[in-house]
C-alpha cells in the first residue's frame, strides 16, 4: 500500500459543500488539509437539492432554530458567494384550499427569527411573478433566493487549494488508521487506478460524508444514527419563475419552485429510505406524479412546460425513530465529538444542517478542530471573506458573445482565467448553456475534472436542453487530448449519456422521447456505441 | 389538390415511394413536416447489420430467416428489394458500394468500425482502406471544427495495421467562420466550402500531407451539401487519395443523399408541401379519402391511395404519452412490445423496446384502423412497428425496402 | 398514474419544442454568408432560455434575421424559429427605430406622397448625387436602385377604369392589392382584374387597405404595424361578411404577414379568417381543380420559365398551386428553380450594412436563373422582383402577369359565362 509521507493536521472526508467548506475554514486558518471524496465534489446531495438560498421562512414555525442559522448564513452567502446567488426574493402563497389564517402564525415565526416577512396583496404577487397560480389568495415576500451548489462548493474547493490543501477525488475511505482510543489517518482506495490501496495519516479526521457519514463512522467504530430521507425533484426546461414560490403552510411535498440559471426545479418529495439504496436512487413515476401535481398549484404553466429530467436526493438527517418521513427532524447543525461522545479521539462527525448552513458547520467543525489541536486562536474568516470568483472587483467589463456572459455568471471573477483571445477558445462545446473551449479547458486544469459527468458539474456543459447531444463529442475530444486514451473516452461517452438518460427515463414522454430518439441515433447509431467496443470485427 | 397516391413523410422512405411511384407515371406528392433523419445518416445504410443476439451479421439476405414474424422484412421479403432500392438510389445519382450478401464495415464518427450495407462513394470504410492496400493514413481535420475525432478515427486504424497521423488545416475563409461561437457544424460548413473557397482548401490539404507522405488522407464530410459536384470535386483535387470520414450531428453525406433524391423526385414531376404537416384525415368506411394539413387549411389533399412514411418519435409521427404511444393525426393502431416502464430501458445502448413500437399493420402493410385494415393506407419506413433500427442497423433498409414494397404493391392495383 | 395534465410533455413555450437538431442553421440563408449572425438555433430557441434568466443576453446580431422563416420551414419540430427572433428584436432592442428605418417601414405614406409626382421622384432616386446622399445620411446603400413609382395609383386605375362591371359578375373576390401594386406595379392589378374577370369572377377592393406591415414589423414599428393589421383584418371580415369567396393577394409577403405574423407577433386573432386570406394563384388553382373555373389558353403562348419559391411563399406552403397553374399553360416551358433566399427580404437588402449580406445571399439563385437562361424569371414576390432585376439582365413576372398573358380572353370569358 502506498502511503502519503506529508502528515496532516486534519483529513477531512466528503466532497460536498460541508466537507469542502470545512476544508477551506481550515486552511485558511493555517492547518495542513487532505480532503478525500469517493467519487467527484458534489456528487452526493449537495448536488441533488433545489439550490434555494433559504431565508428560513419554511422552518420559522416548526424549527425556530434553523431558521434563524439559514437568514444569518442567507445574508452571509450573499456577501461572500455572490456569483453563486441569486438575488431573486421568494413569496409564501396561500391558495383557497390553505389556511389563510395560518399566514399571521407564519410572519410572526419569521419576524422572530430575524427575517424579514411581509404580506402583500395577491395582486401584487401577480406582477411581481406572472407565473403564481392566479387564483391564490395570500402572499408572504421573504428573501429567499437561490445558489448553485456545484459552483458554491468548488469555489471552497478551489480556495483550500489556493491555501495548501490537498484533495483527491475518486477516493473511498475503507479502513481508519487507529490505536486503541485514537484515529490517526484513513486508508483509502484509489478507484482510478485499480483501487490500489493508499493512506494518509492526521492529527484529526473530519467526517463530512453527508448520509455516508453512517458508514464512514462505522468504519471508525462509533455509531451515528442516520435518516436516509430521499427527497426528488424535477427540472423544468427554462425558468418558468424568477422568484422563489413556496406554499404557505406546514412543509410538505413539492411546495417549493426554485429559478436556477437557465432552468426552475420542483421539489421535494420526502420519505426515509434504506440505508442500501442510497447509491443508486431513482425516481419513481409515482414521485413524478405528485410533484406535477403540487408544482402546478404553484405555478400553472408548468403543465405545459418540457420536463428535461428527474433526480433524487438523500438529506443526512439525524435520526429519531418516532418520525417516518423526517419531516419534523431538525435540520439543525449536528457537530460530534466522539472523544467525548464515544472516547475516540481525533475524530469529529459534522452532519444535520443543510446546504444553506454549510459554512456554519464548517465553522463549527473547524473550531473543535482547533480545540483539539490545541491552537483555539486560529479565528474564523469565512463569514467576511469573499470565496473566490465573488470578490468585488468594482470593475463592470463588456462581454461580448453568450460563453463570455454565460461563463461570468458561473465563474464569477475567476471567468477571468478562462482563455477567450482566440477564435478557438470562444467556440461553444455546449451551446444549450454556453460553454465554451476556453471554459472546458480551465475546467480540466483548475476545477478537478477528468471526465464528462464532472466536466458538467464543474460548468453546466449537458444540463440544457439536449442533454449533452451537441456537446458530448466535443467534449470528449478535448478530454481525450488531455488523457489520451480513446477507449477510456468512448467508455465515458457511454456513463454520460446513461447518467443523462436516468434522469430522463422517469419523465420519457413527448419531447423527451424525441430528444431521446435523436439522441440514441446520434451516438448508438451513427456513433456506433452501441456497438460494445472499439476492436475490429470481423463480419 | 388531388393525385394518384399522397404520401406522408419526406424521408428516405417517402422519397423512395415518391420516386418509384413517378418511374411507374403515377402522380403523387409528398408532405414533409421540416427535414427528415436523412440529415443525419452518415452516409451509409444499414439493412440487417446485428442480429437479436448483437453480433455483427455477414450477410443481411441470410440472417432474415432469423427475424421475429411482426418484423417489416418477414413482411416484404427483403432479399428481393434490397438491389431494386441499389437501383433506385443510382438512377438518382447517388453512387453507393455495398450488397445485401455481404455487409462491409464503416467507420463510425467515434472511430468504430460497424456494419452497413451501402456507403456513399468516396466515404472511407474498412474494406476500401484495405483493398487500396494502405499501411500509411493521413487524417486531417479542421482547425477548431470541434465535432470531428481524428485521434479516435486513428486508434482504429492503428488496429487495422494502419500507420495514422494526425493534421490540421485550415483556411481564410473557415477562419473567419470560426470568428462565430456556435457555427462550425459539418453542414454549416460545407456551406462555405464551394468554388474557389475550396479550391483553398485543397492547396491548404496538399500542402499539409505532402504527395507521397502517406496512401490516403481521411478528411472530415463537410463538403457538398449545397452542391454534391463538390463533394468529388475536393477529391480530385487533392494529391494523395482523399475518402471521406462521417461526422457526428446533422451529416453531409446525409444530405448530399436526401438533396439527389428530392431533386430526382421533382425532376420525375413530384410535388413536395415543404414544412408542413398531414393533422387529420377523412375516413369512409375501410379508405382514406383526403388528408388535411396545417398549411393548406381548407384545401385537403385527395388521392387513390396513401402511404404513411412520417417516422417515428423524432419527427412527431409518434408521440408517446405517459401511459402510451399514440399517431396523433390519423389515430392508427399501434403495436408496441411492451407498456411503460418497461418500453424503457436503463441502458440507452441496450434494445430499447420503445425503437420497435410503431404502426400496426397487415401482412400488405396496410396501416390498422380500429383493429381492421385501411384498404388504400400504406405505411413505411420508421413508423413501421416490429424492427428496431439501431440494435439491428436496418433504419435505411426498412426504409427503402418497404417503401418499394408497398409501390410495387401499388403498381399492380 | 394520471398524468393527464402533461399528457404530451410538449412545451406550450415553443421555444423549448426543439430538440437540438440543427438541421435549421444549415437552411438559414445568413448563416453561410455573414459570420457575425450567431444562426436561428442560437438566436432562436438558445438564446431564449438565456433571456428568459437575463435580458442582458440579448445579442445585436439578431438584426442580422432576414426573418424568411426558412429556418421554420426546415424545422422537424415545429418551432417558430423566426418569430422567437423577431419577437426577442422587438423586445429587447433598446434603440428606437432611425430616421432611415421609419422611411424604409412607410412603404404606404411614402408610396402615397411619391406617386403625387412620381416622375420627378423617380429621377430625383435615380440621380447618383442623391443615392450617394442617401447612403451617407441615411444609410439606403447606393447600390440600390429604389423602386419606381408609378404615376397613376392601381386604386386610381381601378376607380376609374374596372369597378363599374365587376359588379356584373355572381362570384366575387377581395383583392389586397398591396403597397407594391398601388404605387409602384399597376400592371400586376390590372393583369388580376383581367384574368379573374375572365374567369368568371369579379374583383372588388377591400375598403380600407392599409399596408400589410411587415416592413412597420420587421423594422419594430410595432405600434403602427398593429393599428393597421386591425384594420386590414375588419376590412378582410367585411368583404366576407358582404359576400366575397376570399380576400386574394398576388403578393406572397402580404398573404404571410395577414395570415401568420398578425397572430403570432402581433398578437391578433385572425383564426375566423385566416383561411380566408390566400394567393390569388391558391384561389385559382383550387377553382379550376373544382371545374369551377377553366382557362382557354393561347395557341401561340410560347415561353421559357424559371420560377423563383419567395420565402414566405415557401412558409405559406403555397408554391405548389403557382407552379401548378404554370404548367398548365401549354406552351410554357418551366424549370422550378431550386429553393433559395434572393437576399433582399423586403427593407433588409436596402440598408447599407446589409448590402454584402444581402447579395451574397442571392449569389446561389442568380447563377442558377444564369444557367437557365430563361425569357422570364417569375416569382410570387415584389421584393423579390426587385433584388433579381437589380441583380441580373433577367425580368421577372408575377405568374398572375403570365397567366394573364397566356390565356385567351375571349374563349376563358365563354367558358366562364354562366
Amino acid at each position: 500500500m502506498k502511503k502519503i509521507g506529508k502528515h496532516y493536521d486534519v483529513i477531512v472526508v466528503g466532497g460536498g459543500a460541508t466537507g469542502a467548506g470545512v476544508a477551506r475554514d481550515c486552511s485558511l486558518r493555517g492547518l495542513k488539509v487532505l480532503l478525500i471524496e469517493r467519487f467527484d465534489f458534489t456528487a452526493g446531495a449537495t448536488g441533488r437539492n433545489h439550490g434555494l438560498l433559504h431565508s428560513g421562512a419554511r422552518y420559522a414555525v416548526t424549527d425556530r432554530e434553523s431558521a434563524t442559522e439559514c437568514i444569518k448564513e442567507n445574508m452571509t452567502l450573499r456577501r461572500i458567494a455572490s456569483h453563486c446567488v441569486e438575488e431573486t426574493g421568494g413569496l409564501f402563497i396561500t391558495l383557497p384550499e390553505d389556511d389563510l389564517g395560518y399566514q399571521k402564525t407564519f410572519i410572526d415565526a419569521c419576524r422572530a427569527a430575524g427575517i424579514e416577512a411581509e404580506a402583500i396583496d395577491p395582486a401584487l404577487a401577480r406582477r411581481l411573478e406572472p407565473s403564481v397560480n392566479p387564483a391564490l389568495v395570500g402572499a408572504v415576500k421573504v428573501p429567499d433566493g437561490s445558489v448553485d451548489p456545484f459552483r458554491l462548493t468548488m469555489a471552497n474547493v478551489y480556495d483550500a487549494k489556493l491555501h495548501g490543501a490537498d484533495v483527491l477525488t475518486y477516493h473511498e475511505v475503507t479502513d481508519f488508521i487507529r490505536s486503541s482510543t485514537r484515529i490517526e489517518g484513513v486508508v483509502m482506495k484509489d478507484l482510478r487506478n485499480n483501487g490500489e490501496g493508499i493512506s494518509a495519516t492526521a492529527d484529526v479526521t473530519v467526517n463530512a460524508a453527508g448520509i455516508w457519514g453512517h458508514m464512514i463512522a462505522e468504519k471508525a467504530g462509533v455509531s451515528v444514527k442516520m435518516f436516509p430521507a430521499k427527497g426528488s425533484l424535477l427540472i423544468f426546461g427554462h425558468r418558468v419563475n424568477n422568484v422563489v414560490i413556496n406554499r404557505c403552510r406546514k412543509p410538505a411535498n413539492a411546495d417549493i419552485l426554485v429559478p436556477g440559471d437557465t432552468v426552475c426545479v420542483i421539489g421535494t418529495t420526502s420519505d426515509r429510505v434504506p440505508f442500501e439504496s442510497v447509491d443508486r436512487m431513482e425516481v419513481t413515476p409515482e414521485e413524478v406524479d405528485v410533484l406535477m401535481r403540487e408544482g402546478m398549484q404553484l405555478a400553472p404553466s408548468l403543465a405545459t412546460t418540457r420536463i428535461l429530467r428527474a433526480y433524487a436526493g438523500v438529506r443526512p438527517l439525524v435520526a429519531s425513530d418516532d418520525d417516518p418521513s423526517g419531516r419534523s427532524i431538525s435540520r439543525g447543525i449536528v457537530c460530534l465529538d466522539h472523544a467525548s461522545r464515544d472516547g475516540l479521539e481525533g475524530f469529529i462527525t459534522i452532519t444535520g444542517g443543510k446546504l444553506m448552513t454549510y459554512r456554519l458547520m464548517a465553522e463549527w467543525a473547524t473550531d473543535m478542530v482547533c480545540k483539539k489541536l490545541g491552537r483555539t486562536g486560529l479565528k474564523c474568516v469565512t463569514a467576511e471573506r469573499p470565496l473566490p470568483g465573488s470578490e468585488q472587483t468594482g470593475k463592470q467589463e463588456k462581454l461580448r458573445g453568450m460563453g463570455a456572459k454565460a461563463a461570468a455568471g458561473r465563474h464569477g471573477t475567476l471567468a477571468a482565467d478562462i482563455a477567450a483571445d482566440k477564435d478557438s477558445d470562444r467556440a461553444l462545446v455546449c451551446e444549450c448553456e454556453g460553454v465554451t473551449v476556453g471554459e472546458v479547458r480551465y475546467a480540466i486544469d483548475k476545477l478537478n475534472v477528468d471526465n464528462l459527468i464532472t466536466l458538467r458539474r464543474r460548468t453546466r456543459m449537458g444540463m440544457g436542453t439536449c442533454q449533452g447531444q451537441l456537446c458530448i463529442c466535443r467534449a470528449a475530444g478535448l478530454l481525450e487530448e488531455k488523457h489520451g486514451c480513446v477507449k477510456r473516452q468512448l467508455d465515458d461517452m457511454r456513463d454520460f449519456i446513461n447518467e443523462r438518460w436516468k434522469g430522463m427515463r422517469p419523465v420519457a414522454w413527448g419531447d423527451a422521447v424525441a430528444e431521446a430518439q435523436l439522441m440514441a441515433w446520434m451516438y448508438a447509431g451513427n456513433a456506433a456505441l452501441n456497438q460494445s467496443d472499439n476492436t475490429l470485427i470481423q463480419l | 389538390m388531388k393525385f394518384d397516391i399522397v404520401i406522408i413523410g419526406g424521408g428516405l422512405a417517402g422519397l423512395t415511394a415518391g420516386i418509384s411511384l413517378e418511374e411507374k407515371g403515377l402522380s403523387t406528392a409528398i408532405v414533409s413536416t421540416g427535414h427528415s433523419s436523412l440529415h443525419f445518416n452518415t452516409g451509409s445504410f444499414g439493412l440487417l447489420g446485428y442480429d437479436a443476439d448483437r453480433k455483427p451479421v455477414a450477410s443481411p439476405a441470410d440472417a432474415i430467416s432469423r427475424l421475429a414474424n411482426n418484423h417489416p422484412y418477414v413482411r416484404t421479403g427483403m432479399a428481393s428489394l434490397a438491389p431494386q432500392a441499389a437501383q433506385l438510389l443510382a438512377d438518382a445519382g447517388i453512387t453507393m458500394a455495398g450488397s445485401e450478401a455481404h455487409n462491409h464495415l464503416r467507420i463510425s464518427p467515434t472511430g468504430i468500425a460497424a456494419p452497413a450495407w451501402l456507403t456513399l462513394e468516396g466515404m472511407a470504410t474498412v474494406e476500401n482502406l484495405r483493398q487500396q492496400g494502405v499501411k500509411r493514413a493521413a487524417i486531417v481535420g479542421i482547425d477548431g471544427y470541434l465535432d470531428f475525432l481524428p485521434r479516435f478515427i486513428a486508434s482504429t486504424l492503428e488496429k487495422a495495421g494502419i500507420a495514422a497521423t494526425v493534421k490540421s488545416v485550415t483556411t481564410d475563409a473557415l477562419r473567419l467562420m470560426r470568428k462565430n461561437e456556435s457555427e462550425m457544424r459539418a453542414a454549416n460548413i460545407s456551406r462555405i466550402l464551394i468554388g474557389d473557397r475550396l479550391d483553398r482548401l485543397a492547396e491548404a490539404i496538399n500542402a499539409a500531407v505532402k504527395p507521397g507522405e502517406a496512401d490516403v488522407i481521411l478528411f472530415p464530410a463537410v463538403v457538398g451539401s449545397e452542391n454534391p459536384d463538390e463533394y468529388a470535386r475536393l477529391r480530385r483535387m487533392s494529391a494523395t487519395p482523399l475518402y471521406y470520414c462521417a461526422t457526428p450531428g446533422a451529416s453531409v453525406p446525409g444530405m448530399i443523399i436526401g438533396r439527389q433524391l428530392t431533386s430526382r423526385y421533382t425532376r420525375l414531376g413530384g410535388m413536395i408541401f415543404k414544412g408542413d404537416s398531414v393533422v387529420a384525415g377523412q375516413f369512409d368506411g375501410d379508405r382514406l379519402t383526403e388528408v388535411k394539413t396545417q398549411n393548406l387549411g381548407s384545401d385537403s389533399l385527395r388521392a387513390d391511395n396513401f402511404i404513411f412514411a412520417a417516422g417515428s418519435f423524432f419527427s412527431h409521427a409518434l408521440e408517446a404519452l405517459p401511459d402510451r404511444i399514440v399517431e396523433p393525426a390519423l389515430g392508427l393502431d399501434i403495436d408496441s412490445p411492451a407498456d411503460r416502464p418497461e418500453l424503457f430501458g436503463k441502458d440507452l445502448f441496450e434494445p430499447q423496446p420503445f425503437m420497435k413500437a410503431g404502426i400496426a399493420t397487415d401482412p400488405a402493410l396496410h396501416a390498422m384502423r380500429g383493429g381492421r385494415p385501411v384498404a388504400n393506407l400504406y405505411v413505411a419506413g420508421a413508423a413501421l412497428a416490429g424492427a428496431d433500427s439501431l440494435s439491428e442497423a436496418s433504419g435505411s433498409g426498412v426504409a427503402m425496402t418497404s417503401a418499394l414494397f408497398i409501390s410495387n404493391a401499388i403498381a399492380h392495383k | 398514474m394520471t398524468m393527464d395534465f402533461q399528457e404530451q410533455n410538449i412545451s406550450s413555450h415553443n421555444f423549448e419544442q426543439c430538440t437540438k437538431c440543427t438541421v435549421c442553421t444549415a437552411y438559414c440563408p445568413v448563416t453561410a454568408v455573414n459570420a457575425l449572425y450567431p444562426g436561428p438555433k442560437q438566436a432562436g430557441p438558445d438564446g431564449e432560455r438565456y433571456r428568459l434568466k437575463d435580458p442582458e443576453f440579448f445579442e445585436k446580431a439578431l438584426k442580422f434575421c432576414l426573418n424568411c422563416k426558412r429556418c421554420e420551414v426546415a424545422c422537424p419540430s415545429g418551432v417558430r424559429i423566426g418569430d422567437i427572433i423577431l419577437a426577442a428584436r422587438i423586445a429587447h432592442t433598446k434603440e428606437r427605430p432611425s430616421l432611415r428605418d421609419t422611411m424604409l417601414a412607410s412603404t404606404d405614406l411614402m408610396g402615397r406622397t411619391a406617386t403625387i409626382c412620381a416622375p420627378v421622384v423617380n429621377v430625383a432616386l435615380a440621380l447618383r448625387p442623391v443615392k450617394y446622399l442617401m447612403d451617407l445620411t441615411v444609410g439606403i446603400d447606393s447600390h440600390r436602385r429604389l423602386p419606381k413609382y408609378s404615376s397613376t395609383k392601381f386604386t386610381t386605375w381601378f376607380r376609374r377604369n374596372a369597378a363599374e362591371r365587376q359588379k356584373e359578375f355572381s362570384r366575387q373576390v377581395a383583392y389586397f392589392h398591396g403597397c407594391y401594386v398601388n404605387y409602384n406595379y399597376p400592371d400586376l392589378g390590372i393583369a388580376l382584374v383581367k384574368l379573374l374577370n375572365a374567369a368568371g369572377t369579379g374583383v372588388r377592393l377591400m375598403e380600407a387597405e392599409r399596408c400589410c406591415g411587415v416592413a412597420k414589423i420587421s423594422n419594430r414599428l410595432i405600434d403602427e404595424a398593429r393599428h393597421d393589421a386591425e384594420i386590414n383584418i375588419a376590412a378582410v371580415r367585411k368583404a366576407l361578411a358582404e359576400g366575397c369567396q376570399a380576400v386574394v393577394a398576388t403578393g406572397s409577403t402580404c398573404c404571410f404577414t395577414m395570415r401568420d405574423e398578425y397572430p403570432h407577433i402581433l398578437g391578433i386573432d385572425n383564426s375566423d379568417v385566416r383561411d380566408s386570406i390566400t394567393m390569388a394563384t391558391a384561389w385559382l388553382y383550387r377553382m379550376i381543380e373544382s371545374g369551377d373555373v377553366k382557362l382557354a389558353f393561347r395557341k401561340d403562348f410560347r415561353l421559357r420559365l424559371a420560377y423563383h419559391t419567395p420565402c414566405h411563399m415557401e412558409k405559406l406552403g403555397m408554391a405548389n398551386y403557382s407552379i401548378g397553374l404554370l404548367r398548365m399553360i401549354p406552351g410554357v416551358e418551366l424549370t422550378v428553380l431550386d429553393s433559395n433566399c434572393c437576399g433582399i427580404a423586403g427593407t433588409y437588402g436596402f440598408k447599407k450594412e446589409n448590402y454584402e449580406t444581402s447579395q451574397a445571399i442571392g449569389s446561389k439563385l442568380f447563377r442558377q436563373i444564369a444557367e437557365i437562361n430563361p425569357d422570364f424569371v417569375t416569382t410570387d414576390c415584389e421584393t423579390c422582383k426587385w433584388q433579381i432585376e437589380m441583380s441580373t439582365p433577367y425580368k421577372v413576372k408575377n405568374p398572375i402577369e403570365i397567366l394573364a398573358e397566356a390565356i385567351d380572353v375571349e374563349a376563358t370569358a365563354k367558358l366562364n359565362r354562366k
